[in-house]
C-alpha cells in the first residue's frame, strides 16, 4: 500500500554580479550564503538575532554542513560547485507547501542580495532558470518519500530493461514537460539551430535511462539511495528530471501530478483485470524515452505523436491524459487512505483542466503555464518590431551597449534576453512584474508566502528542526548560548554538545520526546 | 445544488474569467506589461553571454 508523500524540491540558481569574474563571483557567492543562514531574520522582518554582535558566534554552528545553513523554516540554504546557491524546501506533506517554501526561498534570497548588493556596490542578480544556453545546466531537483519495495524497483538497474514501474513513471515525466515545462529558446548539445523556442529547459540534458550520475550523462531516473530517515521504513526518490518553475501553478502540477503517480505505482494501479483474463496495462510506456522527451519538447503544437511500445503512438496530451483518467480511478479506490488535509483533489482537478484546456484552447494557459506565458511575451515582442519565428536571425533591432552606444542586434538576441529577464526573482524580473500588475492566474496569496519565511510546516518533521534553530537563535540572543557549545543540525539528526535527537520518521512533527530533549538542553 | 453541478459551474466561471483575462492579455502589448521593458533587457545583455558553471 502507498504512503503519504514527503515532498520537497531542491533549486540552484544562476548567480550573477556585474563586472566580477568566476573567483569573484565565487566569494561573493559564499558570502550570500553566509548572509542568508545568519542574517535573514534581521533584514526580513521580525529580527531575531544581531547580526554583527553573534556572526561570529552563529559561524560555530554546523547548520546543515559546512557549506550551509538550515533555517528557522526548516529549509536549507548552502553553495553547490562553488557558486551556485542552492536552497532545499523543508519537507512538506502537500504539493501546495512545497509550492509555498520554494516562492518562500525566492523572497529569502532576493532580500539578502539587495542587502549584499548595497554593501559591494555591484549589482547582483539571482535568476531561477536552468541553462545558461551554452550547454551548462543547474538544477531543479525533486524528493518524494516511497516505501522501500517501491523505490527499490524505481531505481533497480541490474536487468537490460526497465521493469513495468520504471517504464510507466519514465513515460509521465517525459510527457509532463506540456504542463510544466519553463521554457527555452535554443537547443544545446546538439547540432540544431538555436533560434528555436521549446518548451522544456532540461530536455536537452538528458542522455541515458538509468544512472546515479547527475552532473553528466543525466538519467530520467536517478538511483541515488541517500534516505535522510530510517531507510527500513522510508526511502527518498530524487527526481532530477524537471525544470525550475516561477509558475506556482506550474510547480503544483510538477509536485501534485508526480506524488500521484508514484502512489499509483506503489498501489500496483498500473493493470486492470478483465473477467480473470491476463492483467491489461492501463498506462503507456514509450518505445524511445530520450527522443520522446527532445521531440515532445520542441512540439508546440501538441500534435505530434511519439512511439509506444506496442506498436502504436500517442501524442503527450494523450499520454497525460491516460495518467490523468487512471489517477482518477485510482482515489476513488483509495481515498480513504487519505486525510483530509490532502490536496489531491485538487491537483486532479487542475491536472484534467489543464489538458483539456491545452487540447482545445492552449493560448488560455498563457496566465499560468511558464512557457506558454513566455511564449506570448515573445510573441508580443516579435509584433511590436512587426516580425515573426522565421525572421528572428534578420529583423534587427536598435539597443544599447555597455557604454550607451546605439547598437543593431537581431531581434533573436532581445528575446533571449526576455528569456533570462523571466527568471529574474526580483521585483524587477519580468514574471514578477507580471504578477505585481494581476496578470499570472495564483495558486498562493502573498499572505501564504510570507508566513513561511519564518515559520516550519507544522505536519512534518522540519517543525523541529525549525522549532530547535528558534530555540538555538533565542539563546543566542539573550547570549545564553557559549560559543565553545558544539551543535550539529542535519535532515535527520540534532546533536546538541552530544546529545542526539533523532528524525528517522519525517512525518513526526512535534513528539512529546522532542519536548523532553529540548527541556534537557534549555538549561545545559 | 449536487457536488458534480457546483464544480460545473466553478469550472464555467473559471473559463468565463479566463477568456476575459486572455482577451486583455491579447490586447496588451509587452510594453504595457513589463515597465521600463529595454532597460530591464539591457540589464542581462551582459550577462547573459557568460557561459555559467554546471551544477547538481
Amino acid at each position: 500500500m502507498s504512503i503519504p508523500k514527503i515532498i520537497g524540491i531542491e533549486t540552484e540558481y544562476r548567480f550573477d554580479v556585474d563586472g566580477y569574474n568566476y573567483l569573484e563571483e565565487a566569494e561573493l557567492c559564499k558570502e550570500l550564503i553566509r548572509l542568508t543562514g545568519l542574517s535573514f531574520e534581521l533584514k526580513l522582518k521580525n529580527p531575531i538575532i544581531n547580526y554583527d554582535s553573534h556572526s561570529e558566534l552563529n559561524l560555530k554552528l554546523k547548520r546543515g554542513g559546512f557549506t550551509g545553513y538550515f533555517l528557522p523554516n526548516g529549509m536549507r540554504v548552502y553553495l553547490e560547485n562553488d557558486f551556485i546557491p542552492e536552497v532545499s524546501t523543508p519537507e512538506c506533506k502537500t504539493a501546495k507547501d512545497a509550492v509555498i517554501y520554494d516562492k518562500a526561498a525566492e523572497k529569502i534570497l532576493n532580500a539578502v542580495i539587495e542587502s549584499l548588493s548595497s554593501k559591494v556596490g555591484k549589482k547582483i542578480k539571482i535568476f531561477k532558470n536552468n541553462s545558461d544556453g551554452f550547454g551548462n545546466s543547474y538544477a531543479c531537483h525533486e524528493n518524494y518519500s516511497l516505501t522501500p519495495k517501491t523505490f527499490l524497483k524505481l531505481i533497480d538497474d541490474t536487468k537490460n530493461n526497465l521493469n513495468l514501474i520504471q517504464a510507466v513513471w519514465i513515460a509521465f515525466v517525459v510527457s509532463r514537460q506540456i504542463m510544466v515545462g519553463a521554457g527555452k529558446i535554443g537547443v544545446e548539445n546538439s547540432n540544431r539551430q538555436d533560434n528555436i523556442y521549446q518548451i522544456s529547459q532540461r530536455a536537452d540534458f538528458f542522455e541515458t535511462l538509468l544512472s546515479i550520475a547527475t552532473t553528466r550523462n543525466r538519467p530520467l531516473i536517478n538511483t541515488r539511495d541517500v534516505p535522510y530517515a530510517n531507510p527500513s521504513k522510508f526511502r527518498r526518490f530524487h527526481v532530477i528530471i524537471g525544470d525550475s518553475n516561477m509558475s506556482e501553478l506550474s510547480d503544483y502540477l510538477k509536485t501534485g501530478t508526480a506524488a500521484i503517480v508514484l502512489s499509483m505505482l506503489e498501489d500496483n494501479y498500473v493493470f486492470y483485470y478483465n473477467n480473470h483474463t491476463s492483467p491489461i496495462m492501463m498506462l503507456p510506456v514509450l518505445s524511445k524515452p530520450l527522443k520522446a522527451l527532445k521531440q515532445i519538447s520542441r512540439d508546440l503544437s501538441y500534435k505530434l505523436s511519439v512511439d509506444l511500445n506496442n506498436n502504436s503512438s500517442d501524442t503527450a496530451i494523450g499520454i497525460q491524459e491516460k495518467f490523468c483518467d487512471v489517477a482518477n480511478e485510482w482515489y476513488k479506490v483509495y481515498k480513504d487512505n487519505y486525510d483530509a488535509n490532502t490536496d489531491i483533489e485538487n491537483v486532479l482537478k487542475l491536472w484534467r483542466q489543464t489538458l483539456d484546456l491545452l487540447k482545445t484552447d492552449p493560448d488560455s494557459l498563457n496566465d499560468r503555464l511558464d512557457y506558454r506565458i513566455k511564449l506570448s511575451l515573445f510573441e508580443s515582442y516579435l509584433k511590436k518590431y512587426k516580425s515573426s519565428w522565421d525572421k528572428v536571425l534578420t529583423t534587427m533591432v536598435k539597443t544599447k551597449g555597455p557604454k550607451g552606444e546605439i547598437l543593431e542586434v537581431p531581434i533573436l538576441e532581445r528575446l533571449k534576453n526576455i528569456d533570462l529577464s523571466y527568471h529574474d526573482i526580483s521585483p524587477r524580473g519580468i514574471y514578477n512584474q507580471l504578477v505585481s500588475k494581476g496578470k499570472i492566474k495564483r495558486i498562493l496569496t502573498d499572505d501564504e508566502i510570507d508566513s513561511a519565511l519564518f515559520t516550519p510546516p507544522k505536519d512534518t518533521r522540519a517543525y523541529i528542526r525549525g522549532k530547535f534553530i528558534q530555540f538555538l537563535l533565542k539563546k543566542m540572543n539573550n547570549n545564553k548560548l557559549p560559543s565553545t557549545k558544539l551543535v550539529e543540525i542535519d535532515w535527520s539528526t540534532i546533536n546538541y554538545e552530544g546529545s542526539r535527537f533523532k528524525m528517522g520518521d519525517p512525518f513526526e512533527s512535534n513528539t512529546s520526546s522532542f519536548q523532553d530533549f529540548l527541556d534537557d538542553v534549555q538549561y545545559s | 445544488m449536487s457536488q458534480e453541478k457546483k464544480q460545473k459551474q466553478f469550472y464555467r466561471e473559471e473559463d468565463n474569467k479566463q477568456k476575459q483575462n486572455n482577451k486583455q492579455n491579447k490586447e496588451n502589448m509587452i510594453d504595457d506589461l513589463i515597465d521600463d521593458l529595454e532597460d530591464v533587457l539591457n540589464e542581462t545583455e551582459e550577462r547573459r553571454k557568460v557561459p555559467r558553471k554546471g551544477g547538481e
